[in-house]
């Protein structure tokens, strides 16, 4: 598959997710100011493209490690809406039963791995079940291309020590790892120029011995490419990838902060990924403008018709908490 | 239509407050639902607050510029919708119950009570082991602590309970001796102090014969302490904190010797009985003693305490007076005795008495006490005097 | 496996075989770590051989501590039951992060147990330095999540990382450095307690000493110089479990003696000897006939110089002193 030969039906799924990202996180920052939101709320918005493109080239059995700007690649890798605002909104009901929320959120049967905070920590645990996969012979889909890992990071996150150790074991062992690498210039507050001094992130990968990729992450086309192009890569034996986006972010580093430090000229030129993809898809006849506006207007309502569900749940009960971290403690007894 | 609160919401993990900044909307305005009607400043950053639901907006509360807290009702919104979106109350992070250690097979028993020095540091697992055995410091006073500077160790106390066991036979105390022991116990906890007079016994005896009621000495004893108290009372006083509490009514008590203990029932406002009623009186309360039918004092144990120990053969004593009680006046056996009479430059035969006044020395000093005591001599002496 | 069950093997060799043993009998279990691949075998050889037999189990990491327990994380949850060597445990706090915030966390976080086990090569020896001696037990058990165990025999080495690999939750096992050559014993009639047991390893009524890992030896040394030269009779304590503790053991023995001194060569500062008087003070006050004391390790970095590190670490003379202060209180 390329570019030209893209089919419209992953565009179509693309830009669904897109939107599906935009609109819920839209609804979460409503609920955040709303107070309605314990903590705190962290966006992709302007991130959409790159995270959704990812997202899209995942099978069943892989695994993805998001970080805080990935709810398009959670959704495009089967998240529900209702995990999503269960894990916001602190439920009991949701798989983080109130005990972690907003984006720590996750399962390993679900393939998506409950991020912490530490950047840089979970490219390793990726990496070891990949190694897993292959000590039990699991590591094949059927057609004989290896199932993947994909671990997410930012400009930031690529500073730190973990990162460097989880990628390069993982690149010794020659296991399929993706990591994605979305440069949107500011780590939190500070700009990319204070954060490395190598022309570009993907040069690194040479040090490492792996395959780079570099995109446009506002260019939804060229995600989607660049991306296939990488994980192909991965599932026929070629060892791990890293691929680069640059991104304009387009919220603070979370809702809690309005990202005064970004200079408005820097601002000024910042380009929305959904909207530059909502204007090439109408002016290539791929969608009218009323198709569009249904697609949003059915979304909307499937976000305004879970929450209100998931609204209606119960909340953790600290009484009726096991207090207790160890999974079995009796067999320390036995 | 209802009236809903706009409140700041926590924006943020440590936010505990904001600051207007502008107001988007004014009062009066129809709004929509999540329509940001007003930008909040934080530390962190600024933040549109969007309305909870449709309606008009009414009172604005904080106008630009006011500094606010979490929780704080920003405005008021005239809604009928009944689909309100409510901040979550994070205001009490730390509501969750604290999980508890592993419950331990050993359920602590011992009081923590604070440590006298007298035995040097009781250890918890001697405190344990008295608790046990219904023990109290003061029973710690039969051990020689074997520990640093002649501590009491547990083990201390378990050798002398199998010392006990061994050469002894338990029986139960009982309660009157209990209740006996602790009063001693408590009142040994002052400096107490006694003087003595001689008394001269035949004109009591006397007189006693002119009564029907013929009362005994208690009697004569507990109506002259009465009088004198009355006459100067600064002996019948209780020392608490930095405050001397005057007695306001003579209430004494009469000691009461039982099989097995003591008893000390009040008879209140001595002053105004007769000496006749009081030994009626008396005469009831020995009896009730005896039959261990005795009315509980309460809280009233009185001021002052009459022992005749003479009743018992002793000629001089020092009785404790109970705890609470400033002084106890005590009286010796009588006795014939030699006396020397100077109007006829001879010796004759009369019959007297030692009593003894035994008094806290806190709340009084030898002169007060001599002076109390010589007016109890005035006064056994002379029974004309008593009312 | 063929492990000679009557001759006596050393410390070292006890934890070999359980690693045979458990990559024989589990295929989920994989070793991974630095220089763990013949024809070194380990820094201490405690996997040699191991490689050669299983080649796609037994792994040689990069240096990269926090690597190391990611992987081990991620595996766990995928299924396996890695077994991680930290060449040092003083190495151990680069990973601190996987440790404490993947595999302790996930378990209450996200339901997913992690059953990893790391193998932390602990404690001093004479010019050992600051950086290859360290006791790291005091970060390792704060953090909820972990089970932390430290064996002093042979037969506990053996049979307690059998155990940790077949347990669910992650064990952090440390294993002294002192103990792997100069501990000898055979397996035959050596018991298997649970993991989370501690054990009376010797009878008294007058004290109770508490320890683990090689501090049981001095203070079992130290016991038989009360006896002999003071009548003084100390219960030793093994608490082989540091994290849960097993409090009733020690409250039992306290029943008797009511005198508590646990011993350790980790830094005094919130750690393991600290938590057990907390717990003691707080559940079973009413136990104890004199305070409850401890002897660490010195509040400094590990001295390299042997004068130094005889001093740093409490041994038989202490042990002997604080006993006799306590029973003479």
């Amino acid at each position: 598959m390329t570019l030209m030969n893209m089919s419209l039906q992953v565009r179509q799924r693309h830009l669904e997710i897109m939107l599906y990202a935009r609109q819920v996180e839209q609804q979460i920052t409503t609920l955040y100011r709303q107070g309605r939101i314990s903590g705190s709320a962290y966006l992709g918005r302007g991130q959409e493209a790159f995270s959704a493109a990812a997202g899209v080239q995942l099978q069943s059995g892989d695994i993805l490690a998001p970080l805080t700007r990935d709810c398009a690649a959670r959704i495009a890798f089967g998240e529900s809406l209702t995990e999503i605002f269960r894990t916001y909104l602190g439920k009991a009901t949701g798989i983080m039963r109130g005990r972690d929320g907003n984006t720590h959120r996750g399962h390993i049967r679900t393939g998506i791995l409950p991020m912490i905070s530490h950047l840089g920590g979970m490219i390793a645990p990726v990496a070891g079940i990949l190694l897993s996969r292959r000590l039990q012979g699991q590591d094949k889909l059927a057609n004989g291309d290896l199932h993947i890992g994909m671990a997410s990071i930012g400009d930031g996150g690529m500073s730190t020590g973990a990162l460097h150790e989880g990628l390069n074991a993982a690149a010794v062992l020659h296991l399929p790892l993706v990591l994605l690498v979305s440069d949107n210039h500011y780590a939190y507050s500070t700009p990319s120029t204070h954060n490395y001094a190598c022309q570009h992130l993907a040069d690194r990968a040479v040090g490492y011995g792996i395959q780079s990729h570099q995109c446009d992450g506002n260019d939804s086309d060229a995600c989607l490419h660049t991306l296939y192009l990488a994980v192909q890569a991965a599932r026929q034996g070629q060892g791990s990838q890293m691929v680069v986006a640059s991104i304009d972010r387009l919220c603070g580093h979370s809702e809690h902060d309005d990202a005064r430090y970004i200079p408005p000229s820097v601002q000024e030129t910042r380009k929305d990924c959904v909207e530059l993809r909502l204007e090439q898809l109408q002016l290539s006849g791929d969608f009218s403008a009323s198709e569009l506006s249904a697609l949003q207007q059915r979304i909307d309502n499937d976000i305004q018709q879970t929450l209100q569900q998931v609204s209606k749940e119960p909340e953790p009960d600290a009484q009726q908490t096991q207090w207790q971290a160890l999974s079995h403690p009796e067999q320390l007894w036995q | 239509m209802q009236k809903i609160p706009i409140l700041l919401p926590r924006l943020g993990e440590a936010v505990a407050e904001a600051t207007v900044q502008t107001w988007l909307c004014q009062s009066g305005d129809t709004v929509a639902k999540d329509q940001d009607l007003l930008e909040v400043e934080t530390e962190k950053s600024i933040i549109a607050i969007p309305a909870p639901a449709a309606g008009v907006l009414l009172d604005i509360d904080k106008p630009a510029g006011s500094r606010c807290q979490v929780n704080e009702v920003l405005a008021w919104l005239h809604s009928n919708e009944s689909d309100v979106v409510q901040p979550v109350d994070s205001g009490s992070p730390h509501a969750a119950p604290t999980p508890t250690e592993t419950s331990p097979t050993h359920t602590p028993t011992a009081s923590l009570a604070s440590n006298s020095g007298r035995h040097g540091f009781l250890s918890p697992r001697l405190r344990a082991l008295m608790q046990e055995q219904g023990l109290t410091e003061l029973d710690l006073h039969l051990l020689r602590g074997s520990g640093q500077h002649g501590r009491i160790k547990a083990d201390d106390l378990t050798q002398l309970l199998e010392h006990l066991q061994s050469h002894y036979e338990p029986h139960p105390a009982g309660m009157l001796r209990q209740a006996v022991a602790d009063s001693m116990s408590r009142s040994w906890n002052r400096p107490l102090a006694t003087v003595s007079s001689a008394v001269k016994m035949d004109a009591l005896l006397a007189h006693r014969k002119t009564l029907p009621e013929r009362p005994s000495a208690s009697v004569y004893a507990l109506s002259t302490l009465a009088q004198a108290l009355k006459e100067d009372g600064r002996i019948a006083k209780l020392l608490l904190g930095d405050q001397l509490w005057q007695a306001q009514q003579i209430d004494l008590a009469l000691a009461i010797d039982v099989d097995n203990g003591i008893y000390n029932p009040v008879i209140q406002s001595v002053d105004a009985y007769s000496l006749g009623e009081l030994a009626v009186e008396v005469k009831r309360l020995i009896a009730q003693a005896h039959e261990r039918q005795l009315p509980s004092n309460g809280h009233n144990t009185g001021i002052a305490t009459v022992s005749n120990y003479g009743s018992l053969g002793i000629t001089w004593a020092t009785p404790l007076p109970p705890p609470g009680h400033s002084c106890l006046l005590g009286l010796g056996a009588v006795r014939r005795q030699p006396d020397w009479h100077p109007a006829t430059q001879s010796w004759q035969c009369i019959r007297a008495c030692e009593i003894t006044l035994t008094f806290d020395h806190r709340i009084a000093d030898g002169g007060t006490a001599a002076r109390l005591i010589h007016r109890i001599v005035h006064l056994l002496e002379h029974p004309d005097l008593l009312s | 496996m063929n492990i000679p069950m009557s001759e006596p093997i050393t410390y070292l060799e006890a934890i070999r075989h359980a690693q045979t043993d458990c990559l024989h009998t589990d295929e989920r279990v994989f070793i991974y770590g630095e220089d763990v691949e013949d024809p070194l075998g380990g820094a201490f050889k405690a996997t040699k051989g191991l490689s050669t037999r299983y080649p796609e189990r037994v792994l040689n990491a990069p240096i990269s501590e926090d690597a190391i327990a990611g992987m081990a994380v991620g595996a766990a949850l995928d299924g396996m039951r890695p077994i991680i060597e930290f060449q040092f445990a003083d190495f151990a706090i680069l990973a601190f992060n996987q440790l404490a915030n993947h595999a302790g966390a996930g378990a209450w976080r996200h339901g997913q147990p992690c059953p990893l086990v790391a193998r932390l090569p602990v404690g001093g020896t004479p010019g050992g330095g600051p950086f290859h001696s360290q006791m790291v037990e005091n970060w390792l058990t704060t953090p909820p999540g972990l089970i932390s165990v430290a064996p002093a025999t042979v037969s506990d080495a053996y049979h307690m990382l059998k155990q940790a690999v077949r347990c669910d939750d992650p064990v952090m096992f440390y294993e002294h450095k002192a103990l792997y050559f100069h501990q000898r014993a055979s397996l035959s009639n050596a018991p298997e307690y649970p993991l989370g047991r501690a054990v009376v390893r010797r009878q008294g009524q007058d004290i109770s000493l508490v320890s683990y890992s090689a501090m049981v030896w001095d203070a079992l040394s130290a016991a038989e110089q009360l006896a002999r030269d003071y009548q003084i009779e100390a219960e030793v304590i093994d608490l082989r479990c540091l994290k849960p503790l097993d409090m009733n053991t020690l409250y039992d023995s306290l029943e008797h003696t009511g005198r508590l001194l646990v011993c350790t060569e980790a830094w005094p500062y919130a750690g393991v000897s600290a938590e057990v008087i907390a717990q003691v003070s707080s559940q079973a006050f009413h136990l104890l006939d004199a305070p409850p004391r401890r002897l660490n390790a010195k509040d400094v970095p590990v001295p390299f110089h042997p004068h130094l590190w005889n001093a740093y670490r409490p041994n038989t003379a202490d042990i002997v002193q604080a006993a006799l202060d306590l029973v003479r209180f």
